[in-house]
């Protein structure tokens, strides 16, 4: 056997096992999609989105409030944790580039992205849930905007990282101030790149249950107060999910259709950014 | 010879941990000349160039002792960077358009010079591109984004910006060593065209370069001012044998 | 225009004024023969001196735009044929000089006869010179052929002009002395021509890159 066969087996094998596992992953992909799809479509109503809950077993039950909900906590989560995670990755990139400190919050950062989001749960009952004596939407927010913050500081300070230097120092060549070359120069270049990843971080957030189990609790009634417990979708699935009645099941369903295509529509969004940006 | 604009006087510089780049310089930057420095990688051509619109005070550590006469008075302790930079323009190795439209991209140092009046601003950008010979190419494209031009409009673009906020000087820092020969062959031409305007000094890896479009040449290595003479004589007939060498090409 | 067309104006226009300089001394030395006129033959020897003063000159701004320009392929022809040319000028300068040395000779014992077929060949010497430069001016391969044709005429001209004077000296052994003068005239103006014959090969080559030199004239012209 020559070498070249040698390599051209091993090339095979390789490749094989490569395809199965893609294959094996895809299958369940595929599978869970499908299944969402097959029992979710049949039970999306306008009902499902205009009516709120019923007593079990009453026709005509919705999840208006749950939606409503979950739009409430998820908008207080970005409004907390976009700025957030923008000026912080805007530290790192720019003023933290070169102190330890800077590398130390990067890296901890890193490890904060794949902290189990119940762990955030439990963290933010600890702190804001026990001491106030009640679940509240805000708090529902404050845990998403935690997940968040991570995950939006690392983009944004990669996206200004690929900024190349020399377009920082041509506009300081013109006499621009540190702040102007950055709000100026470096978000507009970096721009695209942060968007993409603030919708990649929602989308990671719009799925989270754990960490609103303990926070902003659940509720069966539409409310907009967010200092009182708060309905959200994926809470609502988890527990329609798990109670015994028919029509919870199906409403859990459609619900888990609507906020994968959410999740789906969010993702696919933000690569068609990424690829319209680097085609230009 | 025409009368100097700058002029240096025993220029040290140090970088952070005391790297000495540029050693015990003194040259004469004549006005309205092509003045080109030349040197192996690392001789010390690029900080020294860096030196002039200061753009070492980005980095933290440094330090230097000499001084840089503009205007009558030593430029390394000038207080006003913005002013400084204005009258001093800087043009990189490779093209640094902003993420921005061409358009805003001229108007750009004029805004930070605070000229919002738009016809003005946008008689002095038509003038900036005229300068840099880009606008016929761009004229009909002003709103468009800078990012859409080829490398060498991008970087005839990029002096247009420099251009814009009429300097005294530019310099250049290898302007088209990342441009191919006829992007090159047009910068060097609006380079000889715009001497009459700006007074030019450029490092260039490209001695070729230098011989072609510089009326002065100064050759440096490990930090030190070797020789400087007028292009022609340099590059015919050098008094150093170190330069000899080095523009024959029989280095090391 | 780029500063490099500008140094190749320079450069044309210095050789053309060299090529002009030239060609009137050996119109001048001609005439001074003819009319027997010693201050204008004094006057074309003192005007050596501006032939070799642009020889200096065109040689050192070839030199120059050679390291500065590194010119290429048919510019590279261009200036070195130039670095070629201006030392055959000089050298007609030079036996425009001796001519005009004989003729001072020569006004001094009275006309051995008259000429007409030495100022004939001198001024097809002259045309051939100016045509070789306009030819160099102009990359024309033809004009340079034709010119390497017609030095046969300037030869031809040549044997008759010699057997001519051999007969003078065959006549009148006393005239020997201004019939060698003569001589040395025919022959340096048959020298300039095969200058012109030479700078009209160098031509060819900077226009085509191949060197005819070395092959007999018909075989070039043929192709």
């Amino acid at each position: 056997m020559t070498e070249i066969d040698k390599r051209k087996i091993i090339n095979f094998v390789a490749l094989s096992f490569s395809c199965a596992a893609a294959a094996l992953g895809l299958f369940w992909l595929i599978f869970i999609l499908a299944d969402v799809l097959r029992h979710g479509i049949a039970y999306i109503t306008p009902a499902l989105f205009l009516n709120e809950a019923t007593p079990p077993g009453m026709a005509g039950g919705g999840l208006k409030h749950a939606f409503i909900g979950q739009l409430l906590i998820t908008f207080f989560a970005v409004l907390i944790g976009v700025p957030l995670g923008i000026l912080g990755g805007t530290y790192l990139a720019e003023y933290g580039r070169h102190h330890l400190i800077g590398r130390f919050i990067s890296t901890l950062s890193d490890i904060m992205i794949s902290v189990p989001s119940i762990v955030i749960g439990t963290f933010v009952y600890a702190i804001f849930v026990k001491p106030l004596g009640h679940f509240s939407g805000y708090a529902g927010s404050l845990a998403l905007a935690i997940i968040m913050i991570p995950v939006v500081l690392r983009t944004t300070e990669e996206m200004i990282s690929l900024v190349p230097w020399e377009i920082r120092e041509a506009a300081f060549a013109l006499g621009a101030p540190y702040y102007k070359v950055i709000l100026q120069i470096v978000y507009r270049g970096a721009a695209t790149g942060i968007f993409t990843g603030i919708l990649l971080a929602i989308a990671r957030i719009a799925g989270e249950t754990a960490p609103l189990l303990f926070t902003s609790f659940n509720n069966m009634f539409l409310t907009t107060n967010m200092n009182e417990p708060m309905p959200s979708l994926t809470v609502t699935i988890y527990q329609y999910a798990m109670g015994p009645y028919d029509d919870w099941h199906e409403m859990a369903w459609a619900a888990s259709f609507v906020i994968t295509l959410f999740i789906l529509g969010l993702t696919i969004l933000g690569r068609l950014i990424i690829r319209w940006k680097y085609k230009n | 010879m025409s009368d100097s604009i700058m002029t240096v006087k025993n220029l040290n510089f140090y970088y952070q941990g005391g790297v000495h780049a540029v050693k015990n310089m003194s040259l004469e930057i004549k006005k309205n000349q092509v003045t080109a420095l030349i040197g192996p990688s690392g001789c010390g051509k690029t900080t020294f160039l860096r030196c002039f619109n200061r753009m070492h005070d980005l980095y933290p550590g440094h330090r230097h002792e000499g001084e840089i006469l503009f205007e009558g008075s030593n430029l390394l302790e000038r207080k006003d960077i913005t002013e400084l930079r204005s009258r001093i323009g800087m043009v990189f190795q490779k093209p640094t358009p902003f993420p921005m439209s061409i358009f805003d991209n001229i108007s750009y140092g004029l805004k930070l010079k605070g000229i919002k009046n738009r016809a003005e601003l946008a008689d002095r950008v038509e003038q900036a591109l005229k300068q840099a010979a880009l606008w016929d190419e761009a004229k009909d494209r002003l709103k468009q984004s800078a990012n859409g031009l080829s490398g060498g409009q991008q970087q005839r673009l990029v002096i247009a910006r420099a251009l814009a906020v009429e300097p005294d000087v530019l310099l250049f820092d290898e302007p088209t060593s990342a441009l191919d020969p006829i992007s090159t062959s047009k910068i060097e031409e609006l380079m000889m065209k715009l001497k009459q305007e700006v007074s030019i000094l450029i490092v260039t890896h490209n001695m070729q370069q230098a011989a072609r479009i510089s009326d002065q040449t100064a050759f440096m290595y490990m930090g030190e001012l070797i020789e400087v003479d007028k292009t022609e004589t340099m590059f015919t007939n050098p008094k150093e044998k170190l330069t000899e060498e080095y523009i024959t090409g029989r280095f090391g | 225009m780029k500063k490099v067309d500008q140094e190749y104006i320079q450069l044309k226009t210095m050789l053309a004024s060299m090529c002009q300089i030239t060609t009137s001394m050996l119109q001048d030395a001609t005439k001074a023969l003819v009319t027997r006129d010693s201050m204008l033959a004094e006057r074309v020897i003192l005007r050596d001196d501006e032939v070799d003063a642009f020889d200096t000159c065109i040689d050192e701004h070839c030199l120059k735009m050679l390291a500065l320009y590194e010119p290429k392929a048919v510019d590279l022809r261009f200036v070195v044929t130039a670095l070629r040319i201006i030392v055959d000028l000089e050298r007609v300068g030079d036996h425009c000089t001796s001519i005009a040395k004989e003729v001072r000779k020569l006004n001094q014992s009275p006309p051995v006869k008259p000429y007409i077929d030495l100022p004939k060949m001198a001024d097809v010497a002259i045309l051939m010179i100016q045509d070789a430069i306009t030819a160099y001016f102009n990359k024309d391969i033809d004009a340079a052929l034709e010119i390497i044709r017609r030095d046969d005429i300037v030869d031809q001209l040549d044997d008759k002009i010699t057997e001519e004077l051999l007969g003078y000296m065959n006549a009148d052994l006393t005239n020997t002395r201004n019939i060698i003068s003569l001589m040395f005239i025919t022959r340096s103006i048959e020298r300039i021509a095969d200058y012109a014959t030479n700078i009209a090969e160098m031509i060819y080559f900077m226009a085509t890159g191949k060197i005819i030199k070395h092959c007999p004239p018909d075989k070039v012209i043929d192709g």
